[in-house]
């Protein structure tokens, strides 16, 4: 499968693109043309493509019935899947740049990435998707259903918007690894999201669009942002597969790799592809600037809460699918109802498992612990994104949260989970995060005794620019009448 | 597939140890085991009853074959007419009832277990790992007593009535199976069917926090079946094929991803039994 120009295309950082550059206006005017194509019975119009990930509108057209709703979040096919879409969304965007501005301008046009993984002026929406109009005119790039603030340049703060949690796991799936762990193909919303899923990518949707747009999934693809942010996600799945060690890989089940997907290709035909095709960019006629996503200059700055990979994972033994299910060794014994403020909860370790805990937390054993968020139910999602702690004192600096800190917990999804638009059963959602190093760190180094832990969700909210705290003040200051989010248990459990 | 990381590629390693192992270590296994068994005695116990109805030989209506009748008047009755035995299995007073329950009870974990098993396997691994099979036990004896009530009232509606088996009677249970399936309250009760509910640590609290998820989960499944149990009154011979027939669609029903779908697919299946019994009432 390659793209049909035959040209290997570079996708480039938004940022590193210099005054000047044709990229950004021309997917502008790709854009506005795309919107001008009718929802239903266009497939290659904005509004169209965008229904392909989701929509909340009823499809009427036969051709609508068929590639709706069609995204697959909270899975293993969460990268593959997007990687497709992105690739076909890139090739038809590419297609309306050769009509209006002729076969180089297309042959020269890649989508860019955004690399808010890089943190500080980089987590902020870049300049040209921030003003409503360019030249007097609509900029098709601006988007007003977004997070407030973000339009006027505030940043993601780095536990938001990092990706070295993800790129640290050794393993594609499983619900705490990199990609997902196994769901069924075509479903929306399922309930195996991976760390990547989870942050940044989820964090990123609530961070841009909180209640609006990009934190909905039935909306997000409208944004064009939507696209660069997607980008990003598939660069850091080429990224973590090129790390040596230990060597990490994609799923070989046939499950993964055989897994068809239908999309549409430039020309409005269905075309598929299944996941083995897509495991390289290459062979999809496109390659990243910067696998790292620094195409030049300084390196980016050390993430907030390096994440080391602990020893010994890579020796894990193959293991089948757990027919134990995770050995729960400690509950929260009520629930906990998210508003927009900081919520601790005690999870007692259970007595009968405390010797356990001290083991499996010990650096040679091969075990995890692994903390989950469970039954996460909400009406619609409030756009907050909450870092997750574990035992953080009351009143602690922010090098002391990072310490502390062990993920997020964004909603994004969480529509789909109670009432799903198609033919799909509804589920809680959940989140999975492994633990042992800190639990480890905050026993002495040595091991972890104590008889429970707190957790603690924290609001992150969108931060100034350096030094111009006073100027953006009024726009940091978020509501807090928010929808509520209803966690109903916090767990400790130990891979059985 | 959960939490644990698996390394890529080491999904389907072979081995029939291996699998044994792995099979050893579910802990729903003896709640399936125990499935296995009941259905196993069904099948042993109604071929020594009536080894016609039970091969599925013999005249489909002629001998009161009503699944519920089959199980009930298991130990007492041979042929005879539907509106005959079934007041003989609920007038024999206290006793008489005492050897009803367990048979309804058994009735229920042979058809209703198997769609419920995804339930049950939620009981055990989200609850600590020591109290998982005692989790299992509270969430059963609930699940099981609704379907057991439902039974009684069944039952008492029979016998008070006089129905039993019949084509025409046969024919109008199936067409209202198959109406329900298209029902908003269907599809409301399938929906129902797959949600969890979060289970307390220990305690007072975890019994009933199982029992709570008993009863949702148990009212939600009577929701989403009692039109397809209600014909296995009424539908004839024979019996344990028509049993299995139902398990095996509320099974599929219950774990397919498609819920809109398949309930439509269901319910076009018992329209087409529906006009097969009607047929058969006008021949």
């Amino acid at each position: 499968m390659n793209n049909s120009s035959g040209v290997l295309h570079v996708r480039r950082e938004v940022r590193s693109l210099g005054p000047g550059d044709q990229t950004l206006p021309r997917y502008a005017d790709a854009i506005a043309e795309m919107q001008k194509g009718a929802e239903e019975t266009d497939p290659i119009s904005w509004l169209f493509q965008a229904a392909m990930h989701g929509t909340e509108n009823k499809p009427t057209s036969k051709l609508a019935q068929e590639f709706w709703n069609k995204c697959n979040h909270g899975s293993w096919y969460f990268v593959s899947w997007h990687r497709m879409y992105v690739y076909f969304f890139e090739e038809i965007v590419r297609s309306y740049i050769v009509k209006l501005h002729g076969q180089q301008a297309g042959d020269e046009w890649a989508l860019p990435y955004w690399n808010y993984c890089r943190g500080g002026e980089f987590a902020s929406i870049p300049d040209a998707f921030r003003p409503e109009t360019v030249g007097g005119k609509t900029n098709p790039l601006f988007v007003k259903q977004r997070r407030p603030g973000i339009n006027q340049g505030l940043q993601m703060p780095g536990t938001m918007t990092e990706s070295n949690r993800a790129l640290a796991r050794p393993h594609f799936i499983g619900t705490a690894e990199f990609g997902g762990g196994e769901a069924p193909p075509n479903e929306q919303f399922w309930r195996q999201g991976g760390v990547l899923e989870q942050t940044p990518h989820n964090s990123v949707h609530g961070g841009v669009g909180g209640s609006g747009w990009m934190g909905n999934i039935l909306q997000a693809a409208k944004d064009p942002i939507f696209w660069l942010h997607h980008a990003n996600i598939d660069r850091i799945w080429s990224q973590w597969l090129a790390q040596p060690q230990p060597k990490r890989e994609n799923p070989s089940s046939p499950k993964w790799t055989g897994q068809h997907f239908k999309f549409l290709n430039a020309e409005g035909k269905p075309a598929s592809l299944d996941c083995e095709e897509v495991t390289g960019t290459e062979k999809l006629g496109y390659k990243y600037d910067a696998l790292d996503g620094v195409p030049s200059g300084p390196p980016p700055p050390p993430s907030p809460s390096p994440v080391p990979i602990p020893e010994g994972e890579a020796a894990v033994p193959a293991s089948v699918d757990p027919p134990t299910g995770p050995k729960f060794v400690g509950l929260s014994e009520k629930k906990v109802t998210l508003t927009g403020e900081p919520e601790a909860i005690p999870v007692e370790i259970d007595e009968r498992s405390r010797d356990e805990v001290r083991e499996a937390s010990r650096k040679a054993d091969p075990r995890h612990l692994y903390l989950n968020i469970e039954d996460i139910e909400g009406e619609e999602n409030p756009g907050t994104v909450y870092g997750i702690y574990v035992n953080l004192p009351k009143g602690a600096d922010e090098e002391t949260k990072a310490k502390h800190h062990v993920g997020n917990v964004s909603f994004f999804g969480i529509e789909l989970a109670g009432k799903p638009v198609d033919d799909e059963h509804p589920h809680n959602m959940r989140v999975s995060v492994e633990v042992g190093e800190l639990l480890r760190v905050l026993g002495g180094g040595e091991h972890f005794a104590e008889e429970q832990i707190y957790v603690t969700f924290c609001p992150l909210t969108l931060e100034a620019p350096e030094g111009k705290e006073e100027e953006y003040a009024h726009l940091t200051a978020e509501p807090k009448d928010e929808a509520p989010i209803h966690i109903g248990r916090v767990s400790l459990a130990i891979d059985a | 597939m959960f939490l644990r990381p698996i390394p890529a590629g080491a999904l389907h390693p072979g081995g029939i140890g291996a699998a044994l192992a792995s099979l050893s270590r579910r802990p729903t296994l003896w709640v399936e085991a125990g499935v296995v068994l009941v259905w196993t005695a069904m099948a042993v116990g109604a071929s020594v009853v009536d080894p016609g109805s039970a091969s599925g030989s013999g005249s489909p209506w002629s001998n009161g074959g009503s699944l519920w009748i089959c199980m009930t008047g298991m130990g007492e009755m041979g042929a005879g007419s539907a509106a005959h035995t079934v007041p003989l299995a609920l007038s024999g007073g206290p006793a008489s009832l005492a050897a009803t329950l367990p048979m309804l009870a058994l009735m229920a974990v042979a058809m209703m277990l198997p769609p419920a098993m995804p339930a049950v396997r939620h009981v055990a691994v989200n609850s600590l790992y020591w109290r998982r099979r005692r989790a299992m036990v509270e969430f059963l004896l609930v699940f099981v007593g609704i379907w057991v009530a439902f039974d009684l009232v069944v039952l008492g509606a029979l016998a008070r009535w006089g129905w039993g088996a019949s084509p025409p009677a046969a024919a109008a249970a199936l067409a209202l199976a198959a109406l329900w399936q298209l029902t908003p309250l269907k599809r409301r009760s399938m929906l129902a069917c797959h949600r969890a509910s979060p289970l307390p640590p220990r305690g007072w609290r975890a019994t009933a926090g199982v029992a709570d998820f008993g009863m949702r989960h148990g009212f939600a499944c009577l929701g989403s079946c009692w039109a397809m149990m209600l014909t296995t009154a009424f539908v004839g011979l024979p019996r344990l094929a028509w049993m299995a027939a139902l398990t095996t669609l509320i099974t599929v029903e219950r774990l397919n991803l498609k819920p809109r779908r398949t309930a439509r697919r269901v319910g076009a299946m018992l329209a087409a039994a529906a006009v097969a019994a009607a047929v058969l009432a006008l021949v």
